[in-house]
Parts: C-alpha cells; structure tokens; sequence
C-alpha cells in the first residue's frame, strides 16, 4: 500500500514537472509565427503571384462575367443580349465593389511586396533578378490601365503602402490624377522596352523565370513585344487628348518606324493571353462552376446573342458568324432585339427564338483562354493611327490584316473546344469577307466612315472575351453606335461612362476622397473620353 | 481503482474482526432527521477506538464498545457529524440532520481552490444541478437562461448540436473572444467560438464544446463574473467563467442507481406572420411590362395549343406576393400541374417536421472509506424540425476520488463522448435572406419536396436545361429554385460527422502537514472528428461532371497542467492567513486534413476520392496549430475572526499568441469582504449580512497566429508562388486589459427564507483588439490594431424567497435582473467609428463610435421639411430619403436581463417555471425587410383593397396618372383599382400636402428592399423598420410533475420517483419583435447574436420527464 502509494505520487509529480518543463520562453517564441505560412518569400516567387491575383479579372469565370461584366461593359457594348429592365444601366454595387478591390488587394497589393523585396536584395541579386522586376511591372501597369479607365482618378503612387509604413493614417492614399497615371506609365514603360533590349538575364534567372512565368512562359521578347503594345493601346486611347499629342504622335511613330527596337505583337502566335488548363486557371473541365461555363450558363441567359453583332456578322458574311453563334431554334441568326420589352424579349427567349453564343466556341469551351492584348488589337491600333496620320493604303492593309488575324484567333479558340468537333476555317470564305471589307473601305464616303470600319472590327474582335477593352473603344470611339431602350424610371436613362468609387473609399478614405468626389458620377467621363457618347432615339 | 475498493473493503472486515473482544452491545437505528427514513452504511466508531461498525439496509447497528468508552461517533457523507455519550441504555437511536452545505455556502472558486462563501470579495452566482436537470435544454448552457444575474444565454437553432451563446455582465471585447472560459472539475475545456462566418464561409449550424459536458452529470455551476474574481483564470478569464463541478459518488445501500428518461416532442415554433389572401405577382406595371400579365397579374398559357392562352397562372417568378388574389380557381402550377389556386397557409411550417428529443441516463455511485465513484451513461438521439437530419450522443461519464491515504488523495474524471450527426442542421439563409429562395403564399411545400429531384434522382431542371427527364423540366420558371436546392442538399446529400472526445483529468491531492497541502493536475481534453460529405450527382455523365465527395478529419487537443502549493495557518485566536502559489500551463493544438474530389464524379454516385475527375488533383487541405499559454500565479488572503476578509491575487502570463518580446503581462487583484452581521449584533430577523469590494484586472491576447505576418505560399498548376493575404497582422500588439472594480451587499432574512444580492461593478477594457477594416488602397483589407477602450457599468440584483414552507406545501421565487451600459471610450486616432457590420452594402451599419454604446445600429430615415413634416417625391409619391446621414434607430445590445423563476409543491405535486426577459436592445430583422417588401406578412395588406383601406382611384390614360374616384367607373370608363395609399407629408415639388396616389404594390417593394442607394436605382428604400426593438418575456420553461410517495416508492424497490411534464421555449409572454423568433441569430460573436435571420426554424418542445433513483 505504502510503495503504491509513494509510486503514484513520484509518477504524478514526474509528470506535472515534464508538462511544465514544456513552458518556457523559447517555445512561446517558437509557436508564435503561423506554421501554415512562411516568413521566407522569394522575388521570383512573387512574380508568380502578381500574374496570380489578376487571374481572376484575367479570365472568364462565373464571377467576373455573371456579376461584374456582363450586366456592365457587356451590356454597354452590346456584346451580348440583355433584357431590359429598371435601373439596368445602373452598375451593380458588388460589381463596382468588387473590381476595385481585386486591383488593390490583388495585383497592387502582391506588387508593392514584391517591390519591396527586390529593394532589399544586394546589387547583383538585384541584377540577377530584374527580369522579374520587370516583367511584374509590365503586367501590373496593363492592370492599373484597366482600373483607370473604369474609374478616372484613382490612389496609385501612394496607395498600398501599409505593409511598408506599419501605420494606416500614414498610410491613406491620395488620389493620383489619371492623365498623371498614364503619363507616369507611358514614361516607365518606354524605359522598360529599352533596358529589356540591352537587358542580359544569366542563364540560371532566364531558366528560373521561364519556369515562373505562366503567362509568356519565360519568353522575354514577347514580354517586350507585351510592353510596346501596351503603349501603343495606351497612347491611341489618349490621342485625342491635346495635352497628350505631342508625346504620342512622336512615341507612336518611333515604334511603328522602329520595329527592331520597340516590337510589337505581330501574329496570333505572339498573342498575349493566359491559357485556360490544369484545374486553377479555370479550364472548365475540373468545374463547371469554375470557368467560362457557369458564366454564360443558360439559366442566366448571358449566352444570348446580341443583336447588332449578329446582324453585323449576317449582313456581311462574316466567317466568324459560325463559330461565334448558334441560330435560334429555326436555324435563323437573329439576336436579341435591346429595343424590345421585356415581356417580348423573355418570350422570344424562351421560346428559342433568338440565336446565342456558339457552345463549343465558347460556353463549353474547356480552354477558353484569358484575353490580355492580341496581335488583331495592335493592328487595329495601327490602321487607326495610320489613317488619322493619312497613309490610307496603310491603314487599309493594317485593318485587313488585323481582321484576318482576328478570324484565326477565334478559329484558333474554336479549335480548343471538344463540344462539337472543331469547325475548319474556310479560305475561300474568309478571303471573300476581307476584300468585301476592302471594298466598304474604298467605298466609304470619309475618314469616319472608315474609322467606323475600324471601330467595328475591333469590337467584334475583343468582344465578350475582352470586355473592358471593348468597353473603353467603344467609350473612345463612340462607335459602333448602339441602340439602347432609354430607362425613363431611373435617373440614369442611358448607359454609364464610368464607374462609382466603393463605398471603402467614401467612408474609410474621406479626406482624400474628397479630392474626386465630384468626379464620382456615372456620367463624368474619363480624360482620354472627350466626346460625349451618342444615344440616337430608335 | 478496482483492487483499492477491495483492499478497503478488507481492512474494514479486519477492523470489524477485532470488535469480538469487547463486552457491551449496543445497538440502535440511524435515520434521517428530516423525513425519518433509516440510513444506511453510517460509519459508527467508538471515539479514541478503531473498534466501529456501519449501519445496514435498514439502518441499524450493533456496536461491541469496551469498557470505558465514553462517545460513540456517527459519520456519513453528506450528513453533519454526530457525536452521542454512551450512557447507561444499550439503544442509542440517532438522528443525523443534512449538512447546512446549502448552495452558496461553499464555492469552489479559481483553480478548484474551495472558499466559504462569505469570504470571498467578489459576486458569484452559482445554480444547482436540479434547475439544469428540470427544464427542457439538452445542454446546461442553454439551462441557464435567466437563472444568474448579469448572464445572458443566446441559443442557435437546430437543437444539441448548436451552438450556445453566453455573455458574462455585457460586452468585454469588440471583436475577440466573448465566450466566458468553461471549467470543469478544475480543467478548463474547449468551448470556442462558432457560426461567426456568413453563409458563404459555412452553410451549416455549427456547435461549441460546451454542448458535451452533459447536465445530468453537473452537481453545480458557479459563474465568476468579475476581473477580480477571474483573475486567477488568465486571459480567457476576461469574460468571465463558468465553473461547474461533476456529481460525485454518494453514500447508498449497495451501488445507487438513478435512472432518468426523458421525451420531447418538437415542433417549429414562432412561425412568420405571413398573409394568405394574395397570391405572386409584382406591381401591376412590372407584370404587364415585364411578364405580359394582365391587371390583375394573370399570365395566360395556350395548353391546348390552339393558338389562344386560356389557362390562368400567376407569375411564378415573382418574389413578391401582390398578384392575383386567391379565388380558388384552377391554374396551371409550376409543377405542370393544375391546381386550385388558394393560399397555403402553413407551408412554412411544413418546410419543417415534428421531431423528438429523447435522452436517457443512467447512473451507478458508491461512496465509502476507499473514496466514492459515480459512473454515468446518456443517451441521445435527436431528429430536429429540420428535415434531413438526426443526432445521435453517447456519453459516459465517471468520477472517482480515492482516498489512498488520510493525507493522500487522487480525483480521477473521464467524460467520454460519442456523437454520430447527420445533416447537421443546414441554414435557411437562401430561403429567408434571398429572394431566390421566397416562396409563394400560394406554394404548396409538397410542390417542393416532390421536384427537387427527377424521378432519376437528378437534380430540378427548368426551362430547357439539359436533363435525362426533359419532359420533367420545369417549364415556368419559378422564384423558388433556392428552396428546392435546399431540399436537395438537405434530403438528396449527406453529411455525417463522427466525434469523439475525451476530457480526463488526475488530481492530486498531498497533505504535507496540517497546514501545508501541494495539489497537482493533469488533464487532457481531446477530440477526432471526423466528416464525410457525399454530393450526388446532379445530372448524368452525359450531360456534365458534378457531384463530390470529401473527407476530414479533425483533431483537437488541450493539455492542461496545474499545481498548487498551499498554506492555511492559524495565526493566534483571531487572524487565519490563506497562501496559495503555483503555476498552471496549457498547450493546445489543432490539425485537420481534408481531401476531396475535384471536378466531379468519375462514376455517378461512387463516393470515393477515386472517382474524382480531376484524379491528378484531388482538393487536399491540412494544416495544424498550437498555442502555448502559462502563468505563475498567487494569492493570500487574511481574515480576522470570520468575519472580515481580505485578498490579493497576482498572475503572470505568458501567451505564443503574442510577439516574442512582450508576450509577457502581470495582472493583480484584491477583494475584501466584511460580515456585518457576525461583527455586530443585529435585529433577529436579519440572518446574514455581507459587504464586499474588490478591484482587479485581466488581460485578453490576441487569437493564435492573428498578429503574425508571413505570406502564403500555393502553387498554380505546380508552380509555386507567393502572396500576402489581406489580412495583415500587427507585430506590435498589446494585450487588451480589462480593469474593473466591484462591490456589493448581501442580506439574509427570516431564517434565511429572504434574501437579496445586490452588486454594482465599473470596468474598463483598454487596448481593445480588433481587425480594423482599412480600405483597400492601403494594401490590406484589414489590420489588427489596438484601438481603443471600453467602459461597463451595471447593476445585478437577485433575490429569493420561501413565501410558504409548511409541511405539506412549498414555494419558492427566485429572481434576478441585471442592468448594463456599455460605452466605447475612446478609438485610436483617426478611426471615428468602428464598423462591425455592413449591411446590405451600406443600407444599414452596425458600429461604435466614441461616447456611445457599442454596436448602435444605422440607417437612413426620410427627409423631413423644417416643420417636421415627411418629403414625398413629386411624381413618384414615395418618401424621399435623407442619403446625406445615417441616423442610430437601435442598439444591438440589450440593457436589462434577468429572469423569474418558481417552484410550487403541493404533497408532491409540483409546478415549476422559469422565465426570462431582456429589454433596451434592437436586432436586424433582414427577413423582416425583404419578406415585407415582398408582401408576404399580414401587414403589408394595408392598402390592397378597399377592406384593408386602400384608396379608389383610376389611371387617366393621356397623363398616367392616378385620380382617385368614388365611381365604378372612370370618366371614360376606365378601370378602378382599390389599392392606392397616400403618403401623409408634403410634396418635394411644392410643399403642399401631399396627394399623389401609389398603389400598394409600388409602396412595399420600393420602401422595403434590398439595399439603399439612390446611385443603384433604389432611392426610396429604408431599413428602420427592419431594426426592431427586441423586449421580450419568455416563458422558456415549465414543468408539472409528481414525487411520488416515499412509501409507494420504497414497496416498488426505489427510493425516488418523479415524473412531470414538461416544456422547453414554449411562448412569450411578451416581445416586441414578432416575425421570427427573436433567438434565431447564428454565431456567438455579439454581432451576429444582432443579426435575425437564416439560421433555421426554432422549435418548441413538449414531452415528459421521468426521474428516478433506486
């Protein structure tokens, strides 16, 4: 009794003092940092996730399509059918909300860490690794223009700052003037296409960024290519901006006269896009929730077919009419009617009367791919450019071209689709379409005339699969001209030309958001937007 | 503990042995003094002897006692000592009265460390384990409902597996932990916080560790409210704890046995005030507009596919209820089928089942010389009102002391519990938070339950969805598919959670001299869960992947230690020092491993991660955390002749969850006690009078890992990257540190048949810790931060009486209200406010500012002019709103909780209630809003039709606009319609009165709806009216029952019988709120607790209770 006794007693205070031998100061330190997270992040790795928090605004998902475009920039741009409503060109809150925050959150956020780590490297690590650099910075001012071009003025050189200053009131961003975003942007990224040209990336790093670069694949001509482009998109938009003439009349023509320095995309193989595939870049086969899929499932309706393109592709006998839509029930190419009621709308819609987006091209399209600039959009830069510069012959060429290449970007896209078995392009057809095109060009009464040929392509071509570049053309050019029912009940009777700031903003960045606060309305264009768009009454 | 039983058992036999040498008898009869009946295995020793024997069944001894032997000693657990000189008889009969240890007396206070109740400087409240046992609750916290002062009882829907809410005296913490810390036998376990999510981060109703510990196994609970009190617990502390004590092994003839059983039948409680006389439809405008309908909303359909629609049908897409009213004619449902078209005036209620609740325990307990043991088993088996779903709980519970030597003891507690959940209860969110998912007045629920699936087991298709049954297909597109996805994930998957937990606990006990004891402690409380979730597929192969399966498992495991060197000395007549140093430590670890299918089924219906489409790359999730906290501690405490006593405690800590560096913080109290009542001579009717005082601080850390920055790593597609997430952390947090100064008075009247308890306390909470919404262009979306400080003032009051107590007839009343006002002091500078919740993007905020009460709720109101007349919009005759300012219309805490309790007993029959009330607090009825909007409660029939005071009036066709008539006809012979309405204010245009006619229809779904924000097309939308005052008295449970008689109970070999009827959550008796019950908020974050709406259906029980002991 006695030595179980003194046993249990020596057994028990044996284990009291093990279990507290644990507590000590070392361990508390130990258990204090996120095992599920690592305190080591590389450059190269970061790169990664810059291009990874735009995927989601990258590529055609549920999300960004069913909530935040479609009812927005794809219904503006008549890219696709919409029934009309109330309040419908009233922007939804968690759309506006929602792009906003995918900007600063995602790409600005992971870029300014990632800023932050290549300043802290040594010299020749910073060397070493400037391809990453950037390559990074490309993509993240490609993002920047997008948001200023939804919103105007945004914070931008001062935001994101917090993980750097510890402190959220120093931390507040003002708000940067666009045209001074886009002035900052077109200056840096002249700099960058000329240092990528002298630019030597050691094997190793070029290996290295090969192996993280899931968008160009490590290609640095192409990410020199993607940032000549960018400006060329970037200096068009502003060309009818006076402030802005003298710098893009003499960066647009050094790079369309200096190819071997500033080259741009010149062919679909050059094409800047992200590859829907594996199950996180939203190939829909690991979900049908995840990709193009759900976006334009039919109980949404998004899948109908706008009426104007169809009929723009019909009268003309556009090549990419059958693989871009499916006829309605009867086998007829017709859209859907925006002057129509809702009631006859919904009817005709479910009684299949109207034609909508192809299913194998698109809504079951495993790989539809993300769009980020194409060698189509480029050339249509340049036909623009070149006819406001009076080469006609020239701009005349470069459109063609441009069409051509559009026609075999999407034959390419219909290709990737296994619905139904890929369509072959038709030469003949095709060859037919473009000199018809040729034709309405020298046929056309003035320049405008053929700027609208222009504008036409290009909206075809960026269409649903690039809905802010649509929307931003089609806001620049105002053209195509669209039809709209004009919304009597609500205070906004015609589509908006930007987009609201968030309420975060409002409430949580007041001081500064004062400065733009007469800005914030749906009608207040954007600097690069100087005419006010046309709403002809049917 | 076998072998130890045993070996007592034989000394005792060798003890008795030794009896034979003696020479005079004695013999005699221990009975109870209070009812007479005989006591068995009462220990009688012949005092300065070992010689003694032990009573039997009946109560009687025979006692040898040698010569000279002057006292004879009477022992039993429970039983006051007694000692009685031998004389000359040879019968000494005995009476031994219960111990006085009456509930209070004796509390068991921080680290088990029991103290008189009259020493301690600080308010506990403590409930006795028949207060938990009588009311319907199938756990102990939601027992507790208004039954200690300043403890408010918040209960999720969906029955034992939901989650219980419990705040301690108001608010201590913005955004942290809010749950007091649950002790049981000395170890705390894991409660934990749950359903703080929205829908979208959870779908199910989630539990908390509380739910396990089971009431029939709880001998008490004392609630430590204040810092002072608290301040040996550590950072958990800070709001307040729960301790409670297990029922040990008592003294019985042979084992006792007690044998429990009780049945609740369930029903769905507290239904919707729905009305039932107008069927789906929007305002005429939109149905004629947008659906072709005619005026009175009819959409006709060509069945007969002659070119002319001739059936009638409503307009099945509409959220709304202003369509045709119910007239019984038949129409074509969205079923396909024809159909009366009447109202269903209960199909919310038959969204729902009747359940049951049974539970049956058994008990076995010893107590003796070799210590006691008590062993119980429960049994639950649930099937809530929500269909889909059943629980089933096992739980074994045992409690053994040892007594291994006079100075030598050990505890040994285990409380093992197996649970087996089926569809856990899932959250209506969809159906009541959604328009989607609002069906029709004019829906029949079987409708529902009979399309959710096809009759191949696929999921609902509409319109011209591809389907293996597309004549099936749905053909008028319905409102409703969120309810009929419900149904499918509530009836058609499965999800089934197997949990295990274990808390054991060793306690040591070691009397190293009469006035120094070491006590040490070991526990561990552990829990494996494990979930398997099965999603059939939704349609063929053929069609496209859908469907999954997934499997985790959770591990969580604390592991506690604690020991305790004490001293308690006499220091002359008059002073009795108490010293107490130790240390305590935990570790607490978490893990879970989840794997599932990716892109669907590979096979329909195969439930394996084989059959995952993607099978290069299934979802595979693990990860695991620990914390490390530890503490030395200390107290001493002097008192001066019993009856004035005062006490320090200090408590270093040391928690991982904060920066190394300064993860260390001291906190320290002091409480001090004086018994008037003993120190001075009173009148006779005061029996008891105490004065306490006592100051203290508590110090809260952050959550695990919360302040810690580091990034995230993943890989796409196999490349690796990195990324911040935005949540960003803070490596120069501080703990937060509540400061809180109490005092008190107590009094007992009339032979203690009255008495009160009276407390007003005052604390602080600085350094509140919160993720601080930032805007996103700072490069976060949220920070933690230090950022401000709160103040807590209140009152508690309790009180009790015994108004009869005879013989035959008992009654007592119990009552307690506590008053808190709660005040945000001070934010960090540059934050004016707080906001806790965003509702509806911005149509109504919950938010603290400086100098007000945590949590006001804000919203727009209307404008009004400079004479306080309302604005209404010329031409569209609705209020304009005043977008410029949110206004406060509520409070999201309430000020005054209390409850009433009362037991009535009459020879053995009993009638026993309990009540509880709070006042002062608003909640956010967001069901409340849309449902009204939509016109789907009774009250939105004001105005329909000329019975419910809607104006006549016409449409003049050339200008659109509505003149009111009191013809049959207009000049033209234009239609009347009766449902317009005047809004009583002036017109935006002109400032005159206004007399612009809108119809009913327009009214509601303009006025009550989704969101508010002129620049999104919703101008006229208000959400005050979905902020509603939440007063309320509940008659939370009753129960009539019976004792039987002693001496019928004994002839049937028992020796207690009880059986009532009873009812849990049965009805208000009062409330201010009355669309839903204003207990259905999820989570246990007081935010949420703010938040009506989309949890799931309360229920109502009612059955009967049997309680026995043999």
């Amino acid at each position: 009794m006695k030595s179980v006794k003194k046993y249990s007693l020596m057994t028990f205070v044996a284990t009291v003092v093990l279990l507290f031998s644990g507590c000590s100061d070392d361990r508390l330190a130990e258990l204090y940092p996120n095992p599920q997270k690592t305190s080591v992040a590389t450059v190269d790795n970061f790169f990664t996730g810059v291009l990874k928090s735009a995927n989601d605004v990258v590529m055609p998902w549920y999300w960004r399509f069913f909530v935040v475009e479609q009812p927005t920039m794809g219904h503006y741009t008549q890219v696709m059918g919409w029934f009309n409503g109330k309040d419908q060109y009233i922007p939804p809150a968690a759309a506006m909300e929602w792009r906003w925050n995918q900007y600063y959150n995602g790409v600005m956020t992971q870029y300014r860490v990632m800023q932050k780590l290549y300043d802290e490297l040594s010299d020749q690590d910073k060397s070493d690794y400037r391809i990453f650099m950037l390559a990074a910075t490309i993509f993240f001012y490609d993002q920047t223009e997008q948001v200023v071009d939804i919103y105007g003025d945004i914070p931008w050189s001062k935001a994101g700052m917090v993980r750097e200053t510890g402190d959220l009131n120093a931390s507040l961003p003002p708000y940067d003037k666009a045209e001074d975003i886009y002035n900052a942007i077109l200056d840096d990224l002249k700099k960058i296409a000329e240092e990528l040209n002298s630019l030597e990336v050691p094997s190793f790093y070029a290996s290295l960024f090969a192996k993280k670069d899931y968008l160009n694949d490590g290609d640095i001509t192409l990410w020199k290519k993607y940032a000549n482009s960018l400006r060329l998109r970037m200096l068009l938009r502003v060309s009818a901006v006076p402030e802005f003439q003298a710098r893009v009349q003499q960066e647009i023509t050094e790079i369309l006269t200096k190819p071997d320095v500033y080259p741009v995309i010149d062919n679909n193989d050059e094409n800047i896009m992200l590859d829907a595939g594996g199950p996180d870049l939203y190939a829909t086969t690991s979900s049908m929730h995840g990709g193009i899929w759900q976006a334009m499932a039919t109980w949404g309706q998004y899948d109908i077919a706008p009426y104007a393109m169809v009929d723009h592709m019909v009268k003309h006998h556009d090549p990419r009419l059958v693989i871009t839509f499916d006829p309605n029930k009867n086998g007829v190419y017709v859209g859907m009617n925006p002057l129509d009621d809702a009631s006859v709308q919904n009817q005709q819609a479910s009684d299949g009367l109207v034609a909508r987006y192809d299913t194998s091209t698109f809504m079951r399209n495993h790989y539809f791919p993300g769009f980020v600039i194409s060698a189509a959009e480029v050339s249509f830069i340049k036909a623009e450019v070149l006819l406001r510069g009076g080469q006609d012959a020239l701009a005349r060429a470069a459109l063609l071209q441009g069409t051509q290449q559009s026609i075999e970007f999407y034959y390419r896209i219909n290709a990737t689709g296994d619905y139904r078995d890929p369509i072959p392009m038709n030469a003949d057809s095709v060859s037919q379409y473009l000199s018809d095109l040729g034709a309405a060009w020298d046929a056309a009464a003035d320049e405008d005339a053929k700027l609208t040929l222009i504008a036409e392509q290009k909206w075809i071509n960026s269409g649903l699969g690039g809905m802010p570049q649509t929307w931003a053309e089609v806001r620049r050019l105002d053209k195509p001209v669209f039809y709209f029912m004009k919304d009597t009940q609500s205070g906004q009777n015609w589509p908006p030309v930007r987009w609201l700031y968030p309420e975060s903003e409002k409430k949580l960045n007041a001081a500064h958001y004062e400065e733009v606060k007469d800005k914030d309305d749906l009608n207040v264009r954007i600097f690069w937007d100087v005419n006010p768009p046309v709403y002809p009454e049917p | 503990m076998k072998r130890k039983f045993f070996v007592s058992l034989l000394l005792l036999l060798a003890v008795m042995a030794g009896v034979y040498a003696q020479e005079r008898v004695i013999t005699g009869t221990v009975t109870s003094a209070k009812d007479g009946s005989p006591i068995p295995g009462v220990t009688v020793l012949v005092k300065g002897t070992s010689v003694g024997a032990i009573t039997d069944a009946n109560g009687k001894y025979s006692i040898k006692v040698p010569a000279g032997a002057k006292v004879l000693h009477f022992s039993f657990v429970g039983m006051e000592t007694k000692e009685v000189p031998i004389g000359s008889s040879n019968v000494i009969d005995v009476q031994l009265t219960e111990k006085t240890e009456q509930v209070g007396e004796v509390v068991v206070t921080a680290l088990g460390i029991k103290r008189q109740e009259k020493a301690l400087g600080y308010a506990v409240s403590t409930i006795n384990a028949d207060e938990i046992v009588q009311s319907g609750a199938t756990n102990f916290g939601s027992a507790m409902y208004g039954k200690a002062a300043g403890v408010r009882i918040q209960t999720a829907p969906g029955g034992p597996t939901s989650a219980v809410t419990i705040n301690v005296r108001g608010l201590n913490s913005i955004n942290f932990s809010s749950q007091p810390l649950i002790i049981v036998d000395g170890v705390p376990i894991r409660n934990g916080e749950a359903n703080n999510t929205s829908y979208w981060g959870d779908q199910r109703i989630r539990g908390n560790g509380l739910l396990d510990i089971n009431p029939e196994d709880i001998a008490s609970i004392s609630v430590l409210k204040g810092a002072s009190a608290s301040a040996l617990y550590g950072s958990e502390a800070a709001n307040g704890v729960i301790v409670i004590e297990t029922k040990k092994g008592r003294h019985t003839k042979g084992v006792g046995i007690d044998f429990n059983y009780r049945y609740l039948n369930l029903t769905p409680a507290f239904t919707p005030p729905f009305q039932n006389e107008y069927g789906p439809g929007y305002t005429r405008e939109i149905n004629q507009t947008y659906f072709g309908a005619d005026e009175d909303g009819w959409v006709y359909e060509d069945l007969d596919h002659d070119g002319t629609p001739e059936t009638p049908r409503p307009i099945y897409r509409s959220y709304a209820q202003f369509g045709p009213k119910f007239d019984g004619r038949m129409v074509i449902g969205w079923d396909n089928k024809m159909h009366p078209y009447v109202a269903q005036p209960d199909n919310w209620k038959e969204m729902f089942r009747t359940g049951f609740n049974s539970e049956a325990n058994i008990a076995f307990s010893k107590a003796g010389d070799f210590g006691n043991f008590r062993f119980s088993y429960t049994r639950l088996d649930y099937r809530g009102v929500q269909r889909g779903g059943h629980t089933n709980k096992n739980t074994f519970n045992l409690n053994t002391t040892l007594q291994l030597s006079k100075r030598l003891t050990v505890d040994i507690t285990m409380n093992y519990v197996n649970q087996y959940v089926r569809n856990r209860p899932y959250k209506i969110d969809r159906i009541t938070n959604n328009y989607g998912g609002f069906f029709s007045r004019f829906d029949d629920m079987q409708w529902y339950l009979d399309n959710y699936k096809t009759s191949k087991n696929y999921y609902f298709r509409v319109g011209n969805q591809p389907s293996a049954t597309p004549e099936e297909n749905l053909q008028y597109r319905l409102r409703a598919t969120a309810l009929l996805d419900f149904f499918w994930r509530t009836l058609r998957d499965l999800n089934e959670e197997y949990t295990n937990r274990l808390i054991s606990s060793a306690t040591m006990r070691w009397e190293l001299t009469d006035w120094l004891s070491f006590r040490g402690r070991v526990a561990e409380d552990y829990t494996f869960m494990h979930t398997e979730q099965r999603n059939h597929n939704k349609y063929p192969l053929a069609i496209g992947n859908s469907g999954g399966f997934s499997m985790r498992d959770d591990k969580y495991g604390r592991l506690y230690g604690d020991a305790l060197l004490s001293l308690n000395k006499k220091l002359g007549d008059d002073f009795h020092l108490i010293v107490n140093a130790g240390f305590q430590g935990r570790h607490e670890y978490t893990t879970y491993i989840s794997a599932g299918t990716r892109g669907g089924l590979s096979s329909e219906n195969w439930f394996s991660l084989n059959a995952s489409v993607n099978t290069g790359t299934r979802n595979g999730y693990g990860s695991y955390s620990e914390l490390l906290r530890y503490a030395w501690l200390g107290t001493a405490s002097l008192s001066f002749r019993d009856y004035a006593f005062v006490e320090f405690t200090g408590r270093n800590e040391s928690s991982s969850t904060l920066p190394p560096g300064s993860n260390t913080f001291f906190y320290p109290s002091m409480n001090a006690s004086f018994i008037f009542s003993d120190a001075f001579t009173l009148p006779d009717v005061i029996n008891y009078g105490k004065f306490r005082v006592s100051y203290g601080i508590v110090g809260n850390a952050p959550p695990m890992y919360a302040a810690n920055n580091a990034y995230n790593q993943g890989n796409i597609n196999g490349i690796v990257y990195n990324t911040v997430s935005s949540s960003y952390g803070n490596d120069k947090i501080r703990p937060e540190k509540k400061a809180e100064f109490e005092t008190g008075l107590e009094m007992k009247f009339f032979q203690n048949r009255l008495g009160f308890e009276f407390t007003y306390y005052n604390n602080q909470i600085s350094d509140q810790i919160l993720w601080l919404t930032v805007p996103p262009t700072v490069g976060a979306g949220r920070m933690l931060t230090n950022v401000g400080e709160l103040s807590n003032h209140g009152y508690e009051f309790s009180m009790y009486g015994s108004p009869l107590m005879s013989k035959d007839m008992e009654w007592t009343v119990r009552g307690n209200f506590a008053i808190n006002r709660n005040k945000v002091v001070r934010l960090m500078e540059g934050v004016d406010r707080l906001t806790h919740r965003n509702i509806d993007a911005g149509a109504a905020l919950i938010v603290s500012e400086p100098g007000e009460p945590m949590g006001d709720i804000l919203v727009y109101l209307p404008k009004r002019d400079e004479n306080g007349n309302y604005i209404v919009n010329d031409p569209d005759g609705l209020y304009e709103i005043d977008f410029s300012e949110m206004k406060k219309v509520g409070n999201a805490t309430p000020k005054i909780v209390g409850g009433i309790g009362s037991y009535f007993d009459y020879k053995g029959i009993f009638l026993d209630f309990g009540i509880d009330y709070r006042f002062g607090g608003s909640i956010v009825s967001l069901p409340s809003q849309y449902m009204k909007g939509a016109g789907m409660f009774e009250e939105t029939l004001k105005y329909r039709d000329k019975e419910h005071g809607g104006i006549s009036y016409y449409i003049d066709p050339a200008t659109n606009q509505k003149i009111a008539t009191d013809q049959d006809h207009g000049p033209n012979g234009e239609r009347v319609f009766h449902d317009g309405l005047i809004l009583p204010g002036v017109k935006s245009s002109d400032g005159s009165p206004n007399d612009i006619i809108v119809d009913a229809a327009t009214y509601y779904m303009n006025t009550f709806t989704w969101g508010a924000n002129p620049a999104w097309g919703i101008p006229y939308s208000r959400y005050d009216d979905a902020v509603r005052k939440n007063d309320y008295v509940k008659m939370r449970e009753m129960s009539l029952g019976y004792n039987l008689p002693k001496t019928l109970v004994s002839k049937l070999g028992f020796q207690n019988i009880r059986v009532s009827i009873t009812g849990y959550n049965l009805f208000y008796i009062y409330r201010t709120f009355k669309d839903f019950d204003a207990e259905t908020t999820l989570g246990t974050n007081w935010v949420n607790a703010a938040v009506v709406g989309g949890s799931t259906s309360a229920e109502r029980s009612i059955g009967f209770s049997i309680r026995t002991s043999f």
